[in-house]
């Protein structure tokens, strides 16, 4: 079905062109009769993009030589302490329980005294990186990862910092990084929707944080499940046939297009007719192609194994991180797995982020692994981040306040220069010094390693030319491979 | 630096006072002159401001102690505040609770063990006014500036902008086609068509006219009768009398205001983390509606929202309570009530409250200038906290708790019944805020005299004086004639939801930013009528509806198309898809389950949760598409709005965020909506409904084909609003045996399951039951058959049913599947606590056995005593029986199908007890029922015969036909389902 679809797709292409004098009317009719609906589908898609969105690219249009094809992000929310992972700070150790020297600024809890990293740092690799007990098994990958630990934000809030992270601004609606990017390069799978989000956070900005905002609908994120679901049972919304059998849902879907058909040709100039045509058969085959791409029983026990899956706390975000690699694999451009709201220790540290780096380590090696495995790391880019880091020092007797000055993310695979740390903070981990990068930086460097300038892919609206990254950016070309 | 001191709290030396007024007759001298100590900044400090927290209060609030969370003894904990919130704000004296407390107000003063001396307290308050500096710490609140002289200046450019002009009534432009025009306002669009060498679309036909018409005014489509009857109307104003009946429907106010509610951000709950439950706001809602119906002038439905609280009393209940009530438009914004710093909280819900009266009658994004001038429009950053000194002035919260709540108050309802609403208050003392350099409260400019926006009332307007925040003031002026933007903008939302895109298309900005006016003379001739009509929005729809301009066609012009793209002049009608909640009340429509009461609220106390007595929460239904409120077929407007937690097919059709003020929506078209018309089990359920009532309807012609002919016409009709094509009957006759055909071969049992309904589902039945004012609860089994060994309904919540009550009826109607010795049917009958019940036992009746229906009730006051009435009355086997039983007015009767077939006397009150209601078995597992029980309504008062038999025979009407056989009905599901996937059904020409 799918392989006849592309095979149809391509030819009804070449009519196309070849017939470029059809008025929309003939058109429409010829390929009614000659075609069929798969074929029709094909046609439209491009006949709308050429009128609909001239200025997004195709992905072998891109502004440069694409190093990366897809993003894998995976979100853990809260805020990861940077000094108890990936930023060791040992003057926090020598000067644990004293006084920060400098002033901070103003935080609500009260400022208590430094406090030092309740876990150790281990070398691992080539490249030799500290990363801290928490996360061993991602450690032992650390010779294709990035660190950039200079990262800042203004937000001190959940809410505005999540935002900052996924749309670039705090403050106004704007369309998430995914819907950006499948703007810019569309999907690979026709059936699939190009952005898939896993489990997102249901609050602090929830849908915002993949909505497309004024970008046209369909670059939205489609959601399968939500922080609240557990994986087992997560899914995409109504994608479940309500139809008895392929057969009974065909015959409905040809009554209905085939009636749509008939009124589209009564007005041919309006394109929303066909887009909705479309949204038809684009949902028939998204019913029949995402659920085997969403199944992940079909793995073996030793993928399962890989990632954690199985029970135990690994399993619901082993089985993120081993759909996502599905959904790459399938052609989708950004996908999204979302850590539910758990690493926010405002207390109770040691507990707490030992817990949640015991649920994400082994996946996120798992998909490195894995990935690298089937050749897909290459051209996939793997980006690990948090909204904010957390304070050097003590909030109560075992926590740590939220900290947006200087906090660390990293990247892995397409392009960026593995067992490499990119940028400082302070001796305490408390500001971004050398190097610093700002979020703006962050997406304008994930974006040129999909082949697009970040100041080239911009959407007009509202009378301006909008951006993923505003009026400020800066590729951080010192951790491209 | 100005001290403000307000004297009626005050309570001074004669000299201090005298001193005061020196400083203030002055205008220009310092606060330091009222005490000895000269110094200033962090020496002020350490000399005299520790000390005095050192001596008075670290010994409740310093390093050991820290009552109610303050702590004095560090600028960090200071500055936090404690649990009431932050108590120093700097700069502002008045405001800061400290001062207040030390003062000693109506509740408390501090320290509790006697005063501060006068002098203290001076020390404190000119503490807080220069900024409460405390030296070393980081952030320390600085004044920055201190000019008040500053003017502003504006540019010719900003001051020639064309909104900020006066409106002119223009002249009406001459036109060449003057055949075409049925009302000056056509002119102006002819005009502009005629200088671009187009022409307008020919007339629409009657059909689309009327389509396009009824949804653009009620949000829902003309039902078969009225399209019979404007299509048989050959009058002259036939058009007019549509215009004139569709604006009296309630249905009118039903969706304009809802599209009001889009620009006012309306919501009931307070997003962010919280999500407080707003549980009275939806009173503010049903004003809306009524001022729409009851065409409000709209500059006093403008007053009222603005500051109805402050307008005089008349007397009259309803209009007393409408001013109150329309204030919820200041509060229904999203507030960050668990925001730990309270300060920023209250500056934050101003300017929430700023920015939607800004953009709701003026166009304007004041709250742009929140941090500096505004980039675009002259909205200098001083206007902004002028602007923010009235909000500021207004009382918005009821306390300073950790979890702050909005004010509520119980007024006399338009009834004169105690009634709960959210509204605002006045403060006592109005304050004028200082400039918030770059938004940040703690970095404070000069002092923003309370007035309106400069560009607008000039540069010399006065300020607000008196002690009162200024909000009528600013009412008044925005509801003047007068006033460049209020009509202007008001007039263009109208236009915008006829005509489809605003003469100004972006019709919440106006400023420089927003689109220039495509019909700039248009727009003013009608700003100058909406006037001029004493701002009835009425008059406004008649002017544009019974216009030519608005009976065009959605035609294609390939000439026009080329000139105009963008359809920017109107040389035809815009098709538009149907909003959120047209499509949802429409498919309700269409399938006959639409529930049309009108106002209340289904979002209540149950559906929270209440957290430490202070405040109720939202019940977390993130997630969920099963919170109660949504599933009920009531229109989409009176679905609760819960903020971050929309109906997901509201959302997936673009309804308006809730947290910004929303003028146009987005109007999207995604594989996902596609999903939810083929998939959703609530387009299903809708479809199918909609099948049953074509199947089981009446009317229909006996011949076979002739019916199936009339069927799928009868389906066009309600759908389309016009007859199908005999390409289109003979497509669904080929599509409904096609679908039979495949259906057929499959296993009936999975089909029956795939039904959402049982086959012989009456609706009409059902609604009778559910419109019944007494009753109190209703289950509709769906047929399910229960199978006799373990399988039963239990409510043990049903709190409602535990009161005691004079008066009962229990209806139902059963299908037993097995004759046994008893099988209750319905009751309250545990194994110690037995009240009542309805039920069958098997028992030789004419020579066989059967089972007879019987009702029992148990009197404990009474002995234990039974009554029962045995009468011979049998339900047989695998077929409906419908009964009833009544308890009241001293006598228990018992309807077998209709028929009142038992009567006995009883005293007291209906017995009742703990024992939660079964159907299908007793609680205590015993007197299991096989068979299906459907339609189990329990009223709260006797249904009288004549009540009791209506229902029967609705019931009768479709449960004696033979059943709907489920691959037919499957069928025909798919088939209605289909129309309700289709562009045209989705789209008004």
């Amino acid at each position: 079905m799918t392989t006849n679809t592309r095979h149809h797709a391509a030819k009804s292409t070449q009519h196309w062109h070849l017939n470029g004098n059809f008025s929309r009317r003939q058109l429409l009719s010829k390929v009614a009769c000659g075609f069929g609906n798969v074929a029709l589908l094909g046609m439209l898609d491009r006949a709308a993009d050429t009128s609909a969105s001239a200025n997004t690219l195709q992905s072998s249009n891109t502004h440069h030589r694409p190093r990366a094809k897809n993003v894998i992000f995976l979100f853990m929310h809260g805020g990861v302490s940077h000094i108890d992972t990936f930023d060791p700070k040992p003057q926090l150790a020598k000067y644990d329980g004293q006084p920060l020297p400098f002033s901070t600024p103003l935080q609500f809890a009260e400022v208590g005294n430094l406090m030092r990293s309740p876990w150790k740092f281990n070398h691992y690799g080539e490249s030799g990186l500290p990363v801290s007990d928490l996360f061993p098994q991602v450690g032992s990958m650390i010779d294709d990862i990035c660190l950039i630990r200079s990262m800042h934000v203004e937000q001190v809030d959940h809410g505005g910092a999540i935002l900052q992270l996924h749309t670039g601004s705090a403050v106004f609606t704007r369309p998430s990084m995914g819907a950006w990017i499948t703007y810019g390069l569309g999907s690979e799978n026709q059936n699939l929707p190009g952005f898939v989000t896993i489990s997102p956070p249901m609050m602090h900005g929830a849908q915002q944080n993949y909505g497309s905002a004024f970008l046209p609908a369909a670059f939205q994120g489609t959601a399968v499940g939500d922080s609240k679901v557990p994986m087992t049972q997560a899914r995409i919304k109504n994608l479940a046939r309500a139809e008895l059998s392929d057969p009974l849902q065909r015959l409905q879907l040809d009554l209905i297009q085939a009636e749509n058909r008939q009124h589209a040709a009564r007005s041919a100039d309006d394109l929303r007719l066909e887009g909705r045509i479309r949204s038809y058969e684009l949902a028939f085959r998204m019913q029949m192609e995402a659920p085997h791409v969403l199944d992940i029983s079909r793995e073996s026990p030793a993928t399962y194994d890989l990632y954690g899956i199985g029970g135990g706390p690994t399993d619901n975000f082993g089985r993120q991180c081993l759909l996502s690699r599905r959904l790459v694999e399938n052609g989708v451009r950004f996908v999204q797995c979302s850590h539910s709201y758990k690493w926010d220790q405002h207390g109770d540290l040691r507990n707490g982020h030992t817990n949640n780096a015991k649920e994400v380590d082994q996946p996120i090696a798992a998909l490195l692994t894995d990935l690298k495995q089937r050749g897909l790391l290459d051209e996939t880019l793997v980006v690990w981040g948090t909204e904010f880091g957390r304070t050097p020092v003590v909030q109560g007797t075992d926590g740590r306040d939220h900290n947006p000055y200087g906090f660390t993310m990293w990247m892995a695979g397409g392009g960026v220069c593995g067992g490499m740390a990119y940028g400082t903070t302070d001796d305490f981990g408390y500001f971004a010094q050398e190097n610093k990068v700002s979020m703006y930086d962050f997406h304008a460097t994930l974006l040129h390693l999909l082949g697009i300038d970040h100041t080239q892919l911009t959407h007009s609206y509202a009378g301006r030319d909008f951006r993923l990254t505003d009026v400020s950016g800066t590729v951080i070309k010192d951790i491209l491979a | 630096m100005r001290l403000i001191v307000n004297f009626n709290s005050w309570s001074a030396g004669a000299i201090l006072t005298a001193t005061l007024i020196g400083v203030l007759i002055s205008g220009q001298g310092t606060a330091g002159g009222v005490t000895e100590d000269n110094s200033t900044g962090a020496e002020f400090f350490e000399r005299s401001v520790r000390p005095l927290f050192a001596k008075h209060c670290f010994q409740c609030h310093g390093p050991k102690e820290e009552k109610s969370g303050l702590r004095l003894h560090t600028a960090v904990r200071l500055f936090q505040g404690g649990h009431t919130g932050p108590v120093v704000i700097p700069g502002q004296p008045e405001e800061s609770r400290l001062i207040q407390l030390v003062r000693g107000g109506k509740n408390l003063r501090m320290p509790p063990d006697g005063e501060l001396t006068p002098a203290e307290i001076t020390t404190l308050q000119r503490w807080v006014a220069e900024g409460a500096v405390w030296p070393g710490y980081p952030l320390q609140p600085k004044l920055v500036d201190d000019d008040p002289a500053e003017t502003t200046t504006f540019t010719a450019q900003e001051k020639s902008f064309w909104a900020f002009q006066p409106v002119i009534d223009p002249e009406i432009p001459a036109v060449v086609e003057s055949e075409w025009i049925a009302s000056p306002l056509d002119q102006f669009i002819l005009a502009q068509l005629e200088a671009k060498g187009l022409r307008p679309a020919p007339r629409a036909d009657r059909r689309t006219w009327l389509r396009r018409i009824t949804f653009d005014l009620t949000g829902l489509p003309p039902t078969l009768e009225e399209i019979v009857n404007f299509l048989g109307d050959q009058s002259n104003n036939a058009s007019a009398k549509v215009v004139d009946r569709l604006l009296d429907s309630p249905r009118y106010g039903e969706r304009w205001g809802r599209h009001w509610l889009d620009v006012v951000r309306y919501a009931e709950s307070a997003a962010h983390d919280g999500n407080n439950a707003y549980l009275h706001a939806w009173r503010y809602r049903d004003y809306v509606i009524g001022a729409f119906n009851e065409d409000k002038p709209y500059d006093q439905f403008l007053t009222e929202q603005l500051a109805g609280d402050l307008l005089a009393k008349t007397g009259d209940l309803k209009k007393d309570y409408e001013q109150k009530v329309a204030t919820g438009f200041l509060q229904v914004g999203a507030k960050p009530v668990v925001m730990r710093d309270k300060r920023q909280m209250l500056l934050d819900i101003v300017d929430e409250q700023l920015n939607t009266t800004g953009i709701a009658f003026m166009g304007l994004t004041i709250g742009c200038a929140r941090c500096h001038d505004h980039k675009f429009d002259p909205i200098p950053v001083k206007d902004y906290y002028a602007l923010a000194g009235i909000f500021a002035s207004t009382r918005v919260m009821a306390d300073h708790l950790p979890d702050s709540k909005w004010i509520e108050e119980e007024i006399p309802g338009p009834d004169g019944k105690p009634t709960k609403v959210m509204t605002v208050r006045d403060f006592t003392n109005s304050r004028n805020l200082r400039i918030h350099q770059r938004g940040n409260y703690r970095l404070l400019g000069p002092v923003a005299p309370r007035r309106f926006l400069q560009i607008i009332a000039g540069v010399e307007h006065p300020p607000i004086d008196g002690n009162h925040s200024g909000r009528l003031q600013l009412a008044r002026w925005l509801a003047s004639p007068d006033h460049p933007l209020t009509a202007r903008v008001m007039i263009n939302r109208i236009w915008q939801h006829h005509f489809g895109k605003g003469l100004v298309s972006t019709s919440d900005n106006f400023g420089w930013q927003g689109q220039l006016p495509t019909h700039p003379a248009l727009l003013d001739w009608l700003a100058s009528r909406f006037v001029e009509s004493g701002w009835s929005l009425k008059a406004m729809h008649r002017l544009m509806l019974n216009s030519n301009t608005y009976q065009q066609a959605y035609s294609e012009n390939v000439a026009a198309a080329d000139a105009d793209p963008n359809n920017q002049l109107l040389w035809r009608m815009p098709r538009r898809r149907l909003d959120a909640e047209e499509l949802r009340d429409t498919l309700l429509a269409v399938s006959g389950m639409l529930d049309f009461t009108q106002g209340g609220t289904l979002f209540t106390e149950g559906y929270t949760t209440n957290d430490k007595a202070r405040e109720l929460f939202v019940v977390d239904i993130s997630g969920k598409d099963h919170f109660p409120p949504f599933q009920e077929p009531r229109r989409s407007v009176y679905l609760p709005v819960i903020r971050n937690a929309r109906p997901e097919m509201l959302k997936l059709f673009d309804v308006a965020n809730s947290h910004e003020p929303t003028g146009s929506r987005g109007e999207t078209t995604v594989a996902p909506q596609a999903l939810f018309l083929l998939n959703s089990p609530f387009v299903r359920a809708q479809a199918e409904q909609f099948a049953e009532r074509l199947l089981s309807s009446h009317r229909s012609p006996d011949d076979a084909s002739d019916l199936l002919h009339s069927r799928i016409q009868q389906a066009y009709l309600q759908t389309l609003g016009r007859l199908a094509s005999d390409d289109e009957v003979a497509r669904a006759e080929e599509f409904l045996s096609g679908y039979q055909q495949v259906a057929s071969k499959l296993d009936p049992a999975i089909l029956l399951a795939n039904l959402e309904t049982s086959a012989n589902d009456d609706s009409d039945f059902q609604q009778l039951v559910r419109r019944h004012e007494s009753l109190l609860a209703y289950h509709h089994l769906r047929g399910i058959e229960l199978n006799g060994v373990n399988q039963r309904l239990e409510y043990s919540s049903f709190n409602t049913l535990n009161r005691a009550r004079s008066a009962i009826t229990v209806e139902c109607c059963i299908r037993p599947a097995e004759i046994r010795p008893y099988m209750m049917i319905v009751g309250r009958d545990g194994a110690s606590q037995r009240y009542w019940k309805l039920a069958v036992y098997g028992k030789d009746v004419a020579g066989h056995r059967q089972n007879v229906v019987y009702s029992e009730f148990f009197h404990p006051q009474l002995g234990g005593m039974r009554l029962r009435a045995e009468t011979p009355f049998v339900a047989p086997l695998h077929r409906w029986t419908y009964v009833a039983f009544t308890y009241g007015n001293q006598r228990r009767r018992l309807y077998i199908n209709g028929d009142l077939v038992d009567e006995v006397k009883v005293t007291g009150d209906v017995p009742t007890g703990s024992t939660p209601l079964t159907i299908g078995s007793r609680q205590d597992d015993s007197e299991w029922f096989h068979g299906a029980i459907d339609h189990v309504a329990i009223y709260d008062s006797e249904l009288d015969e004549g009540t009791l038999r209506r229902h029967y025979q609705s019931f009768q009407r479709t449960h004696s036909e033979a059943t709907i056989d489920p691959v037919k009905l499957a069928a025909w599901r798919a088939f209605c389902q289909s129309l309700l996937c289709l562009n045209e059904f989705i789209y008004v020409d």
